[in-house]
């Protein structure tokens, strides 16, 4: 008797860590869709707002190697040479004007529902815990339905909602969740490009639609074009050379 | 005839006389510093509130600006062409006005090379903050409340129109060190009208403090011509108005109103004291208020009381002195009119004592240079106890009142009993 | 001769602790104008009640009083006290004198009430009144620094100054020795005849009755004679 309750309890344990090892691995292919690869990228994001009724626009070129990112915008011209540099989780806003480099958080807007770490490669795999919370059938394709959960304070989100296809093994909606669980944005992504990786082609996101949870008229789109593998030298990722 | 002999009953009974006159004149001292007590601080934050946080005594805001402006700046910002037509308007009150400012406040980073501080910002102008800094006001109501190091930022702030002030707590978060201007310069992070973060250079050099804790960790003070840079505008948020000491703050803003109502864009203009700009101002002297009710109430409860036990002994003992003034021909009237005439007497000497004990009081607490730290007030500041005409006038006003009142209840409770009754009576 | 007081029928009874004691029983009695009587009678026998009742001190149960032919019976406190300025005065056993005012002022007290006299004319009656009780050097001591019928000639000064047409007394010699009482008396009689001035006042001293006009006797609240 004993000993079918320990098997039992094994077989829970097992089943268990099973759900949150999957969850990870899904996890981790689907962030290669969104930039979370070993090589070095670059690709232009192009970032449509909507908000209150105003609308604005906003380019920003991305080269990002592992966990670093180096964001330039491009677009409108009053703003570019602007840089947005992500060293791990640490991330820094410059202009040429300035004297120093800003400290910025990555949870900040960067513009209208698109925060900051919004813009450079995703690494959910490193930065959340995953557990699997569902999984739903959506037009005839089953989904992941994982709940990540932030593994440091200094992160984009707390909290996330995330839909994986099962089919594609990428992401294709998403609920940003406060620290209460409240869903408070929501977004949708495309993949329709296609990276060329040690020549081997994989999907890679090409739209990712944020709205505001309350007001949807309130978005902004990313618009992700020419994705492309580049060898990057690490010392564009270094800070001190930025502000040289 | 009658106040003679109000004045010689004094002399009756001379140790209940004295104690009587002593308990008024410990409740018109007590009610009197407390009441220069208030009137102090209450001139201290009238002064801060217009100069120090150079809110001026009247500001000008665009329209539901206050709740309005942190969500949608570049529709609640005064554009430079609608400040100029609202200084068209200024300018018709130039016997009113001693000077104008503009201001923007907001949020963003304060941030070092290194790390990054949440902040509040507000700007300033560098000859607005001199003129407001150095007014007469600041140096006698709110020394103690601006640090000799402000008056100094004066200099600082003209010499060099990047130079921002932070507080010694900001210093002590973002580890900087003294000398401030030795520091590298700073940076303020923002997001500009049109929603881009942004981020301008500032100079070290300034301190301030903000006289409450709770800002003490939070709020910069950084040049008008850089918030607007960090903006992207010419603009500002709002106005501040600087009236001359002759000026009727009440009749001024009624006239302003008219005035810039006639404008293409709406605004609103609030006190320096209005609870939606200052809700300390308010939430400060609330405090006061409830305080000095209450011990006005107590003070005001013994006066009344000692008066009342006086007043009955002092009918007790000359029952059939009343008794021979009825029946020599006295009206109820007269003889209560000789009891609380009797009273105010008394009365008046002790508030006659009691403003010289007062001021000789309110001399020695301030020589002694007490410092104390209020509630929720960084840094100490000086118990002082200001003397005020107008404040001894009201204090002394309200002990006749309240022996008038006391000597009157006294008064119309003894006429009831019978006019035999007081003659046959033995005396106490 | 037309009657100072009229007192008809009139009836006082008062509460002595749980005992109703019934002081005047229907009592009747003129006093003529310029009459010089005394009322006589037994402790308890009513005479102070009938003196408080004519002095409108107090208010009678029944019956009717009148003062030179006005009903004191419907007037207000405040006519009460004016019937008194103007048309009594009064003298009492123990002087009731102000300890803190002089003899000037003590004497002066009725007229300050009166706001239609003027300070002089004031002056004149006060001297005059102290002038006809033998005071007038002393008008700048205060009433412990005389004797017992200098205070009560002080109180006798303070009635008539304001010229009453009745005076009344309750034993004004009764804290005297026999000696001030005649002198008290004697200037009682003095002040009748000079100033025709009517007089009712209560005494037990039998020596004095000789020397009065009238004399009523009252017994168990009524008149007995």
């Amino acid at each position: 008797m004993k000993n079918v309750f320990l098997i039992g309890l094994l077989i829970c344990i097992k089943a268990f860590s099973a759900d949150a090892d999957l969850a990870t691995e899904l996890l981790k292919t689907s962030d290669r869709g969104r930039g979370g690869l070993e090589e070095g990228l670059e690709w232009t994001a192009n970032i449509e707002t909507t908000e209150n009724g105003d609308t604005a626009s906003r380019e920003f070129l991305i080269k990002a190697k592992k966990h670093d990112a180096f964001v330039e915008a491009l677009k409108p011209a009053k703003n570019k040479g602007e840089v947005y540099l992500f060293n791990d989780r640490q991330m820094w806003f410059y202009k040429p004007s300035l004297k120093k480099p800003v400290s910025i958080s990555a949870r900040q807007k960067l513009t209208g529902q698109a925060a900051n770490g919004d813009i450079a490669s995703t690494h959910y795999a490193r930065d959340y815990n995953a557990t699997l919370e569902k999984t739903e059938e959506i037009g005839g394709v089953k989904y992941y339905v994982l709940f990540l959960k932030a593994k440091a304070k200094n992160l984009t989100y707390d909290q996330i909602r995330y839909w994986i296809s099962d089919k594609t093994k990428l992401a294709t909606k998403v609920e940003f969740l406060t620290l209460q669980g409240k869903v408070f944005k929501i977004g949708t992504l495309q993949y329709n490009n296609v990276l060329s990786v040690g020549g081997k082609n994989i999907a890679f996101v090409s739209q990712l639609t944020i709205m505001d949870a309350k007001f949807n008229q309130n978005k902004s789109v990313i618009t992700y074009t020419k994705p492309k593998v580049v060898e990057h030298s690490n010392a564009i990722f270094n800070i001190n050379n930025v502000t040289r | 005839m009658i106040l003679k002999l109000a004045y010689l009953n004094l002399f009756r009974n001379k140790r209940r006389a004295i104690s009587t006159g002593l308990a008024i004149c410990i409740g018109f001292v007590g009610l009197n510093l407390l009441g220069a007590y208030i009137y102090r601080v209450k001139k201290a934050l009238d002064t801060t509130s217009v100069y120090s946080a150079l809110h001026g005594h009247v500001k000008v805001f665009k329209q539901d600006s206050l709740v309005q402006f942190a969500l949608k700046p570049k529709k609640y910002i005064f554009q430079k062409e609608e400040l100029d037509q609202m200084d068209q308007i200024f300018s018709e009150f130039s016997s009113e006005i001693e000077y104008i400012g503009k201001n923007i406040n907001g949020s963003g980073l304060l941030s070092n090379g290194k790390m990054s501080h949440p902040i509040l910002f507000y700007s300033f102008e560098p000859e607005i903050y001199a003129k407001s800094l150095t007014q007469p006001d600041i140096s006698n109501w709110a020394k103690d409340w601006v640090l000799p190091k402000q008056i100094e930022n004066v200099d600082i702030f003209k010499n060099n129109n990047e130079v921002m002030s932070v507080t010694p707590r900001i210093a002590d978060i973002m580890s900087l060190t003294y000398p401030l201007n030795e520091n590298e310069s700073l940076q303020l992070a923002g997001r500009s009208l049109d929603g881009d973060l942004n981020a301008v250079n500032l100079e070290l050099g300034a301190e301030h403090t903000t006289g409450l804790q709770f800002l003490e960790d939070t709020l910069v003070l950084v040049p008008l011509k850089k918030v607007q840079e960090l903006l992207g505008t010419e603009g500002a948020e709002s106005i501040s108005i600087y009236l001359k000491p002759e000026a009727s703050l009440a009749k001024f803003k009624k006239k302003l109103d008219e005035k810039l109502s006639s404008l293409a864009f709406k605004t609103e203009s609030y006190n320096y004291y209005d609870e939606k700009i200052n809700a300390v101002y308010l939430g400060t002297i609330g405090f006061l208020v409830v305080m000095g009710a209450f011990f006005v109430f107590l003070i005001g409860t013994a006066v009344s009381l000692t008066i009342l036990n006086s007043l009955t002994m002092g009918i007790i003992e000359r029952t059939r002195e009343i008794g021979t003034l009825y029946a020599v021909g006295f009206k109820k009237k007269e003889v209560a009119k000789l009891f609380i005439l009797e009273n105010l007497i008394l009365c008046v000497l002790s508030i006659a004592v009691g403003v010289l004990l007062s001021f000789v009081f309110a001399s020695l607490v301030n020589s002694l240079n007490i410092r104390f730290t209020p509630p929720s007030v960084t840094g100490k500041i000086q118990f002082r106890l200001v003397w005020n005409f107008a404040i001894a006038a009201s204090v002394a006003a309200f002990t006749l009142i309240l022996t008038l009142i006391s000597s009157f209840v006294v008064m119309k409770n003894k006429s009831k009993i019978k006019l035999i009754d007081l003659l046959n009576d033995s005396g106490a | 001769m037309e009657n100072v007081v009229e007192i008809k029928n009139v009836f006082k009874s008062y509460q002595l602790g749980s005992t109703e004691v019934h002081a005047l029983r229907g009592l009747s009695l003129k006093i003529k104008k310029g009459e010089f009587a005394a009322l006589i009678g037994a402790s308890g026998s009513g005479k102070t009640t009938l003196l408080n009742l004519v002095g409108c001190l107090d208010d009678a149960d029944r019956g009717e009083i009148l003062i030179e032919n006005v009903s004191v019976k419907d007037l207000s406190e405040n006519q009460k006290s004016e019937l008194r300025n103007q048309k009594i005065g009064f003298i009492f056993q123990s002087f009731n004198l102000i300890p803190v005012l002089n003899i000037y002022e003590n004497v002066e007290i009725p007229l300050t009430i009166r706001t239609e006299m003027s300070p002089e004319d004031r002056k004149t009656k006060v001297l005059n009144a102290l002038k006809d009780v033998g005071l007038e050097e002393y008008v700048h001591h205060r009433p412990d620094q005389l004797s017992g019928g200098q205070r009560q000639r002080v109180a006798i000064a303070r009635a008539l100054v304001t010229e009453p047409s009745l005076i009344l007394a309750d034993e004004p010699t009764a804290n005297l020795d026999s000696k001030t009482a005649h002198h008290i008396i004697d200037l009682m009689l003095e002040l009748n005849k000079k100033r025709h001035m009517t007089f009712f006042f209560c005494t037990h001293d039998e020596k004095l009755m000789s020397r009065v006009q009238r004399i009523v006797k009252i017994s168990d609240g009524v008149i007995e004679s």
